[in-house]
C-alpha cells in the first residue's frame, strides 16, 4: 500500500503555515498590483507583471 | 462601452458604497434594492430582478429585495419550501446550480406557482444560487421577463457578476468586522496609522480582515484596468490577477472564520 503523502496534505496538516503563506501571497499580489500601478492604469501589462502573476498563481493554487 | 464593462462599473460604484450604507444603518432590503435597480436601470424595461434569502436551516426562501415585482407577487412567494415545483429561485437553491425557466407556462419547475407568475405577466425566470464566501448558499438572484427566452452567453456573464456583488453585500450585513474600508491609498502618500492599527497588529482577525478589505480593493481596480486594456491578452491577464485576489480574499475569510471560532490562524 502506498505511503506516499498528497502534495495538498502539509496544508492541511499544517493550517497554521499554510495561512501565513496565504498572507504573504496576498500582501506580494497587492504590492504587484501597486508597484506596476502607473502602467496597468494605461491599459499595459509589462512582462515583469505577467511573470511574476504567474509564479504567485503558481504559489496560490498549491495553497487553494 | 459594452453593457458587461458598463455594468460591471456601476456595480463596483455601488459596491464601494455598501460598507458606508451599512454603517449609517440602512436596512440590507435597502441595500440590496439599489443593487437590482441600478442593474434594472441598464438591463431595459423588460428586466425585473429578485433576491430571496434562504432561511438558516436551508429549506425556506423568503423575499431579500425586489424593487419593481408588485407586492401582490412577492407576498404569494413570501416564504416558501426550496424544491423543484416551486419555481425557478426554489429549484436553483434545491440543486445548487442555475435554473433558467424559458418559458413559465410550460416548465414543470413552475407547477405551484406558475400560474401567479403568468397572471402577472411574467413568462421566463432565470435564477441563479448566491453563495458566501465558504460556497454555501445563502439565496437566489432572478430575473423576470414578459417574454420567453434564455440568457444569452453575456447575459450570463452579466447574472455572475450581479450575483457576485450581491454576495458580498448580505456576507457584509452578516459579518460586517470580516470587511475594511476599501484601500483609499494614494500612491507616495504614507499610510496614517490609526490606533486600530495597533488592534489590527495584535489581533489576528483584525488583521486579516484589513487584508481582505485590501484584496476586494484590488480585484476592483484590476477589474477596471482589464476594461481598458491595449489588448485582449493583457485584459485576460489582468482578470486573471482579480480572480486571484477574490479566491485569496475568500480563502483568507475562511481563515478568520477559524481565528474566531477560537482556531488560531498563526
Amino acid at each position: 500500500m502506498s505511503t506516499v503523502p498528497d502534495q495538498r496534505e502539509p496544508t492541511r496538516d499544517s493550517p497554521k503555515s499554510a495561512a501565513s503563506e496565504m498572507e504573504v501571497v496576498a500582501e506580494q499580489l497587492i504590492a504587484l498590483v501597486e508597484e506596476f500601478e502607473a502602467a496597468l492604469s494605461e491599459g499595459h501589462v509589462p512582462p515583469a507583471f505577467s511573470e511574476r502573476l504567474a509564479q504567485l498563481r503558481q504559489t496560490a493554487e498549491r495553497l487553494i | 462601452m459594452p453593457f458587461a464593462a458598463a455594468l460591471r462599473e456601476s456595480l463596483q460604484e455601488r459596491g464601494s458604497q455598501v460598507p458606508a450604507e451599512f454603517t449609517r444603518g440602512d436596512s440590507l432590503e435597502g441595500v440590496l434594492n439599489r443593487h437590482l435597480t441600478t442593474v434594472e436601470e441598464m438591463g431595459g424595461d423588460d428586466v425585473f430582478t429578485c433576491i430571496l434569502l434562504l432561511s438558516p436551516d436551508g429549506k425556506r426562501l423568503s423575499v431579500g429585495a425586489a424593487p419593481t415585482i408588485p407586492a401582490s407577487y412577492c407576498r404569494v412567494g413570501d416564504s416558501f419550501e426550496i424544491g423543484l415545483t416551486h419555481g425557478s429561485c426554489a429549484a436553483a437553491a434545491y440543486l445548487g446550480r442555475p435554473v433558467y425557466s424559458v418559458d413559465i407556462e410550460t416548465d414543470p419547475i413552475w407547477a405551484d406557482f406558475g400560474d401567479v407568475a403568468l397572471q402577472h405577466g411574467y413568462r421566463s425566470c432565470w435564477s441563479t444560487p448566491i453563495r458566501d464566501s465558504s460556497g454555501g448558499i445563502i439565496g437566489t438572484f432572478a430575473i423576470l421577463h414578459r417574454t420567453v427566452g434564455m440568457p444569452t452567453h453575456e447575459e450570463i456573464e452579466a447574472i455572475e457578476l450581479i450575483t457576485g456583488h450581491v454576495a458580498e453585500a448580505i456576507m457584509w450585513s452578516r459579518r460586517p468586522q470580516f470587511f475594511a474600508p476599501p484601500d483609499r491609498h494614494e500612491p507616495g502618500v504614507p499610510n496614517l496609522k490609526l490606533v486600530s492599527n495597533n488592534q489590527e497588529a495584535c489581533d489576528p482577525a483584525s488583521r486579516l480582515a484589513v487584508l481582505v478589505g485590501r484584496l476586494h480593493s484590488k480585484a476592483g481596480t484590476l477589474d477596471r484596468y482589464a476594461d481598458c486594456a491595449e489588448s485582449e491578452a493583457d485584459a485576460q491577464l489582468l482578470r486573471q490577477a482579480a480572480e486571484l485576489s477574490r479566491k485569496l480574499s475568500a480563502n483568507i475569510l475562511l481563515q478568520i472564520e477559524l481565528v474566531s471560532s477560537g482556531k488560531p490562524a498563526r
